[in-house]
């Protein structure tokens, strides 16, 4: 028997899994913001007998547990982090407090991003009497132009210590080509405040962390990360410390938002921030291999937000290179999802006689209206209970009880009165809002970073809401397939345990592999691609050895980022080795480039007379884990022993309430076809099939929901 | 202070106008500022300033120095004659004509207001 | 037109108000450029019968989220400083030619090409030497026939489907190098505009969606930057390209009549909710006046008003008075400009909130006075028109927080940006071999104005283009060929006022390397400013050029002496270098500079709001600790009283402080007439008022009223 658990902290709700052999099972608890663990300690326990072992079992018997939590987001939000200072260059003491002027709009809803007069940056992670500047410049080829004094260096430290501070963020202008100063400036502290003694204080070199162009980015990296790092490693050791307690000793390994685990030694703390919704990209792309679909686009509609994520085939997984955490740029290879403020929280009200939903939500506390914790405002679940989509006496497996009467009274006054049409009416216009912007934004998503066609994809119905706005969004995104799954409610939790161990590693490296004119390949070019390269695979080997994986058994898969000269935009290109023999290999990656770059943006948009560059470079370095399969079952199309009732619901002004046949989801075997207009209730969800759609399920469970 | 009788517009930060009396008045002391059927720098009392005195000059050139030259520009201001309140400025040439900046109809004004005044 | 309207305007004989002063141009016709929204087409008509709300807002997001991704796009692949940094716009248009939708950047190039693309509608489509057909590319530069400054250009592509011409895709923005005779387009010291580089009216640059190589050719021989301007021009093709083929993917899903009748409707709604505010703010005449200090060659003080009529749910915008034009630069505004510009107040505060289109324009009547400086003739150099557009908008902006106040709108009562443009383009060849010409990010990091509520933001974008990014100085350093060495929020560099205004951000840089590099600035408010505080806020301080000729920088730092370089405000009151400091008007051409020279480059602050003397003690003090004001400015302006060791406020002393200054106020004012006396008799120097028109009023001999305004 092999068990593995995974568990995903929630802002809402903890999930906990537990694979067992090919069988899985599911806790679900509160989230304990006071102390996280007790949470999580409901949840294992409801999982553990879920699978018919009490706990200490399940916990001795385990051969992994991976966690995902939210502790940094919650740290972050309210400023819980470490007292730092920060050192930078002199005259760039400001970069951190203002950035880059637009970034006042950086993670900020976009009815938000245009409303400038009214810009409010956020609060400054480091103040700005905690941040100095020491006097030196290197310029952008790594030659000293201003040198750097050390005693200006001790005396801004002696200052920052007069005010206080626990740690050293050091972030200088380029040294990301040449760190000399910046590991100038960790000897000097270190001979002040020496590690054998008290009152040492750690040292973040940017050079170290993140050796990439971009002060600002570069420095709201390093910030955040120190910031986080004292008070997540705290988080995870005490749970560590709990498990232990109860008998584990197999290793404990964290999810990363850059899409793999690792176990905490070898973790930044800003990779925590954001795991789940990126582990469910992982999970989606390896169920897409199992179950046989080539493109997905994940739409994952939960209480607040709807996730979009991408799966392309032969295509590396989608990373965003500078995403937003908070309110700050920061650099990351996130795994990419997009956050659209939609879910079943939205707010639905009238302004100027027109209906809007969001941005506003109700949040999981009061909630929709129809949870009876004293919410007034209509929203997205309400008009889904209105429409008879949701099974007041069921949701959540009946976890919680919904009230209708109070959903159709808050949509009669919030939105059918003002508009002056009936209930049902406003709860369609209200559904049929959201699923058309949330669609719309799947699709742009989808076309833009794909560079494809929508309607070559199958979306993933993730998330308690996904399954009852499936069909609503993929009709508005070009989709005509969706894929929905018995675990959809908790599929980022699930997908934890699907992450292999990861460790990535980027460099800013300048190279000109073809030169402007576009006939001169730059031989220089191999030398300095060798030389990063071997330093990139050094710092791999070093780490993969520590997880406990020796070189023939990590997979490392290096690539570069290439461009047109002095283009910003990069194109990354994955490279068959870890070194270029010579000019023929640099005539190789160049050709890639230019087909890629006009599979993107047309043929005529190539331009290699301007040259073409590399930026950037890249490495992964992969340790495969043991995953679950997802078990196949002979199909058996007898579905009447599943069909559990019959629910009225509404279908649209054409069609009005219609009797709709309602089956139990886990009830239904392999193979079974039900057409349209059905809905399937499960614990975490309802399957929503209207007229014109079809739903089966297959060998594995999972459920399909086609256009006809 | 405001007394209770009166149905006070807010037009500006500063400047109240009396629906009934036809009057602005200072938001702070309630001073009045005369007809509001004439701009309301009739009704302060003005001050004209070498800019110099509020933004200081830098540098070596009495030409170019980052703040306003004086031969140019002076910084006109109006107080309310009872509070000292700067009711509002301008930046105007030697001897350039005061700008009558607010206008109002005062009937539609009493129309948009017949619900009440405005805080 | 209304009876405020009739009653106290009164328009100059032989001036021309309601649209260019020139006629018709090749490839321009003025009729088409005041013409506003084209009117509604059958297809329009019939296909919005039936579109629900719900279709009309998920048609707007949809078409919103399709320019985004054109967009993002574009700003990805083009390699010019100016589209990098945001100073760009990428449109929908329908097919009569009127925006719908816009990702920006900047919001009033829109504006601007539509008159582009109705001339093509007009003149070209059934001309069998142009012609109209799928897959036409289109360009267009020329500031007569719609444009604003040759440097600006833009793209556009029709958009067919089965046939049918159903919309217009459009992209571009501020190129830069434009072939004039200032590397980088900006020639401050132009005369003509045939000094002012590349004019394209419109013409077809392409067919069947590919570039025409000889076209290609001709634009690269007739600019010094000919990798720079292809590398765009190919990443405006892709753009157009993928805007196409969005629109047409909803074609098909919606149908022509849906999309092309929803996009009107779209304009139309716009109309609407623009009136319905319009409606609900006060009756009455409003308004403003600016004034300039600069027209290129030599300085003079010309003049700028703008009055503003608003009855019922419409507003008219009057440019009356206006200085006459000079010839002696390109501070040359045209009738299309200064409309469109409007945009960029009435967009994001006076319409907050309402989706940017020019449907919001139709409920604004726009007369501008010409022959002018806001309405000038053809053969000027307009390049700089911008300047004079700008006033106006200022002044709208000024006004626009008058009407807002007392209405449901105070939320956007605030002072207006920096537009203090004092702007460096530097040339040269930069640290990684490449030829640049261009401005540096810090252009989009001028300072807000004070808002009726709180103090405003530091930093907050370009004037023209709000929503743009200042980048980052390491990503200069790889483009640029000189090199930052500071770039922080200036000291005493805003408007004072009981919410105080944003600072810019200061970028303090040098030449560096044997062959250094080459500097031209251009811009006004030298000895005066275009950032007015409002209710009482004191105005945001002048912007010259300075820059520190051969200095004994890189001495010093050989030395390993401290330097003391890293904001304006010690440089000029502490000379931490030798050298010659050289501070002086913004119109320079373009020069030669060597290493150790110092560039001291920024857009300014905004103004102030309020009185000074309300502003919060505590609030003064935090300004002092963040190095935005000095200690001389807490006491004299403000009044605080603190100590000078704690820096805390006093606030007993500060109270008894501030009321005496209060009390020193009225004492030294005056009641008005015996303060008009004084006044009127004062006139600036002959040489100062050499280009204004007659004194005071530019049209008006003999003028002798005590308020600007009163021609009745």
């Amino acid at each position: 028997m092999t068990v593995r658990i995974g568990v995903d902290v929630g802002g809402t709700f903890t999930d906990v899994f537990v694979f067992k052999d090919e069988e899985i099972f599911r806790g679900k608890s509160d989230t304990t913001h006071y102390d996280l663990k007790v949470g999580f300690m409901n949840a294992a326990r409801a999982a553990a007998e879920d699978a018919g072992l009490d706990l200490e079992q399940a916990v001795r018997d385990t051969d992994s547990i991976v966690y995902s939590t939210t502790v940094g987001t919650n740290a972050l939000i309210e400023r819980r982090g470490a007292r730092l200072g920060l050192v930078t260059s002199r005259g760039f003491e400001h970069t951190v407090i203002v950035g880059r002027s637009r970034n006042w709009a950086d993670g900020l809803p976009v009815e938000k991003k245009y409303d400038r007069g009214r810009a409010k940056r956020p609060d400054p992670i480091i103040p700005s009497q905690r941040i100095v500047g020491v006097q030196e410049r290197i310029d952008n080829l790594g030659n000293v132009v201003v040198p750097m004094r050390d005693e200006d260096v001790l005396r801004k430290i002696q200052y920052l210590v007069d005010q206080g501070v626990r740690g050293f963020v050091v972030v200088l202008l380029n040294s990301f080509v040449n760190p000399n100063h910046e590991q100038r400036i960790r000897e000097l502290i270190r001979s002040r405040y020496p590690e054998p003694y008290l009152g040492h204080m750690p040292v973040y070199l940017s050079s170290d962390i993140s050796p990439k162009s971009g002060e600002y980015r570069r420095s709201m990296t390093v910030i955040l990360d120190a910031y986080l790092r004292e008070i997540s490693s705290e988080h995870l050791l005490r749970l560590t410390d709990e498990l232990r307690n109860l008998g584990y000793r197999k290793p404990f390994f964290v999810a990363k938002n850059t899409g793999g685990l690792s176990s905490l030694s070898r973790t930044q703390a800003l990779e925590l921030l954001g795991s789940s919704p990126s582990a469910s990209v992982v999970g989606a792309e390896y169920l897409s291999e199992q179950i046989g679909t080539s493109n997905v686009v994940i739409g994952d509609m939960g209480g607040t937000s709807f996730d979009v994520g991408l799966v392309v085939e032969d295509r590396d997984r989608v990373y965003e290179f500078d995403p937003v955490i908070d309110r700050f740029r920061v650099q990351l290879p996130f795994v990419a999802h997009w956050s659209i403020g939609a879910g079943g929280g939205s707010v639905a009200h009238v302004v100027d006689g027109e209906l809007k939903v969001g941005p506003q939500s109700v949040g999981s506390n009061p909630g929709p209206a129809s949870y009876g914790r004293g919410g007034e405002e209509a929203s997205v679940t309400d008009a889904d209970v209105a429409l008879g989509f949701i099974n007041p006496d069921n949701f959540l497996g009946g976890r919680l009880r919904i009230d209708a009467a109070r959903a159709e009274r808050a949509i009669l006054r919030g939105v059918a009165e003002p508009l002056g049409i009936g209930v049902a009416e406003a709860a369609w216009q209200i559904k049929r809002l959201v699923d058309g912007k949330m669609g719309q934004e799947m699709y742009r998503i989808c076309a833009h970073i794909s560079g494809m066609d929508p309607r070559e994809f199958v979306a993933f119905a993730l998330g308690g809401a996904g399954p009852v706005h499936a069909t609503g969004f993929a009709a508005f995104a070009d989709v005509r397939k969706i894929a929905t799954f018995p675990f959809s409610g908790v599929f980022g939790a699930f997908s934890t345990l699907i992450l292999d161990i990861l460790q990535s590693y980027e460099k800013t490296v300048y190279m000109t592999l073809l030169a402007a004119g576009g006939d001169e390949y730059v031989e220089e070019s191999v030398e300095i691609f060798n030389r990063a390269a071997d330093e990139l695979t050094a710092l791999a080997e070093r780490d993969m050895a520590e997880e406990g994986f020796d070189r023939s058994s990590v997979d490392l898969r290096l690539e570069l980022h290439m461009s047109y000269g002095q283009q910003r935009q990069t194109v990354a290109i994955p490279c068959s080795a870890l070194k270029i023999a010579g000019i023929d290999d640099v005539k190789i990656l160049c050709g890639l480039f230019n087909q890629e770059y006009g599979r993107r943006y047309g043929a005529g948009a190539t331009y290699p007379e301007a040259g073409i560059e590399a930026v950037l470079m890249r490495l992964n370095a992969v340790g495969s884990t043991k995953k679950f399969q997802m078990r196949r079952d002979d199909k058996d199309a007898k579905t009447s022993d599943a069909l559990v009732g019959r629910r009225k619901a509404f279908w649209g002004p054409d069609h009005g309430f219609k009797e709709t046949p309602v089956y139990q989801r886990d009830a239904l075997r392999p193979g079974s076809e039900l057409a349209g207009p059905v809905l399937c209730d499960a614990d975490d969800t309802v399957i929503v099939v209207p007229e014109g759609w079809k739903f089966t399920t297959d060998d594995r469970r999972v459920g399909w929901i086609e256009k006809l | 202070m405001q007394n209770e009788a009166q149905r006070m517009a807010r037009i500006t930060e500063y400047l109240d106008i009396d629906l009934d009396t036809e009057r602005w008045h200072c938001n702070r002391c309630n001073a009045s500022l005369g007809s509001a059927q004439e701009p309301y720098k009739k009704g302060c009392l003005i001050r004209e300033r070498d800019p110099r005195e509020v933004h200081p000059p830098l540098g070596p050139s009495s030409d170019y120095n980052f703040s306003f030259h004086p031969d140019w520009i002076r910084i006109i201001e109006f107080y309310c004659p009872n509070c000292g309140v700067m009711v509002e400025n301008e930046y105007l040439p030697l001897g350039h004509p005061l700008t009558w900046d607010i206008q109002l109809d005062l009937e539609a004004l009493k129309k948009r207001h017949s619900g009440g005044g405005t805080k | 037109m209304g009876k405020l309207f009739d009653e106290h305007a009164h328009l100059f004989e032989d001036l021309i108000y309601d649209t260019e002063v020139y006629g018709n141009q090749p490839g321009c016709d003025p009729e088409l450029i005041t013409q506003g929204l084209a009117p509604i087409t059958e297809r329009e008509r019939d296909g919005a019968k039936g579109l629900t709300d719900v279709d009309l807002e998920l048609l707007n997001h949809k078409l919103t989220s399709i320019v985004e991704e054109g967009r993002d796009v574009y700003m990805n692949l083009s390699i010019s400083e100016g589209i990098i940094t945001g100073d760009m716009n990428c449109g929908l248009f329908t097919a009569s030619g009127d925006p719908v939708a816009v990702a920006t950047g900047i919001y009033f190039h829109t504006l601007l090409n539509n008159a582009q693309l109705k001339y093509i509608n007009k003149y070209y489509r059934d001309d069998p030497t142009v012609g109209l057909r799928d897959g036409d590319v289109f360009f267009f530069n020329d500031e007569l026939g719609g444009g604003i400054h040759a440097f600006d250009m833009f793209t556009a592509m029709p958009i067919f489907y089965e046939g049918e011409l159903v919309a217009w895709a459009e992209v571009g923005g501020h190129q830069g190098e434009s072939g004039s005779i200032s590397p980088g387009g900006f020639a401050a010291k132009a005369t003509s505009r045939f000094e002012e580089g590349l004019h394209v009216p419109i013409m077809k640059i392409g067919e069947n969606f590919s570039l025409k190589r000889d076209i290609l050719d001709f634009f690269c021989a007739s600019v010094r930057n000919p990798f720079v301007f292809a590398a765009d021009l190919k990443s405006r093709l892709s753009t157009c390209l993928r805007i196409r083929d969005r629109l047409i993917r909803e074609v098909e899903r919606r149908g022509v009549g849906a999309v092309a009748g929803g996009m009107r409707q779209i304009l139309v709604r716009s109309e609407e909710r623009a009136r319905a505010r319009i409606s609900e703010m006060g009756d009455g005449i409003y308004r403003a006046m600016l004034f300039n200090d600069e027209l290129g060659t030599t300085e003079g003080l010309t003049r700028i008003p703008t009055t503003v009529f608003k009855e019922d749910d419409g507003l008219t915008v009057l440019v009356q008075g206006v200085s006459p034009e000079n010839g002696k630069g390109p501070m040359h505004a045209t009738w299309h400009l200064v409309r469109a510009a409007m945009g960029v107040y009435l967009f994001s505060y006076f319409f907050r909130g309402l989706q940017p289109n020019a449907g919001l324009l139709q409920p604004v009547r726009v007369l501008v006075e010409g022959p002018s400086i806001a309405n000038s003739s053809a053969h000027l150099a307009h390049g700089e028109g911008t300047s004079i557009a700008a006033c106006v908008v200022q002044n709208l902006h000024v006004i626009g927080s008058k009407i807002l106040f007392d209405s449901p709108y105070r939320e956007a009562v605030q002072a207006p940006h920096s537009r203090n443009i004092c702007l460096f383009i530097f040339a040269g060849e930069n640290r990684r071999g490449y030829n640049s010409m261009n401005f540096t990010g810090t252009a989009n990091a001028a300072g807000q104005g004070g808002r009726f509520d709180g103090d405003a933001e530091h930093a907050a974008g370009f004037y023209w283009g709000p929503f743009t990014d200042s980048g980052e100085v390491e990503d200069t350093d790889s483009r640029m060929p000189h090199l930052v060495l500071s770039r922080a929020i200036e000291k005493n560099f805003h408007g004072f006022g009981k919410y105080r205004g944003g600072a810019p951000l200061v970028e303090i840089s040098t030449a560096l390397g044997h062959r250094g590099c080459t500097m031209s600035s251009w811009g006004s408010a030298d000895k005066l400013s275009h950032n007015p505080g409002i209710f009482g806020g004191y105005s945001g301080p002048p912007n010259p050029r300075f820059v520190i000729r051969n200095s004994d920088l890189f001495e010093k730092i050989s030395r390993g002496e401290d330097l003391e370089i890293f904001s304006q405000f010690e440089l000029l009151t502490k000379r931490p270098v030798e050298g010659d400091y050289i501070v002086e008007s913004s119109a320079g051409s373009s020069e030669n500079f060597s290493q150790g020279d110092i560039f001291v480059f920024s857009l300014g602050g905004g103004g102030g709001y309020g009185d000074v003397l309300e502003r919060e003690p505590q609030a003064v003090m935090d300004d002092i600790e963040k190095d935005v004001i000095t200690r001389d400015v807490a006491e004299s302006v403000y009044g605080v009283a603190f100590d000078p060791e704690t820096g805390d406020a006093d606030l007993g002393k500060t109270e008894e402080k501030r009321a005496s200054l209060r009390s020193e106020r009225l004492e030294n004012a005056l009641p008005f007439d015996e303060f008009m006396a004084e006044w009127s008799r004062k006139k600036p120097n002959a040489e100062i008022i050499e280009h204004y028109g007659h004194y005071p009023e530019p049209r008006d001999e003999g003028y002798d009223k005590p308020f600007w305004g009163l021609y009745k």
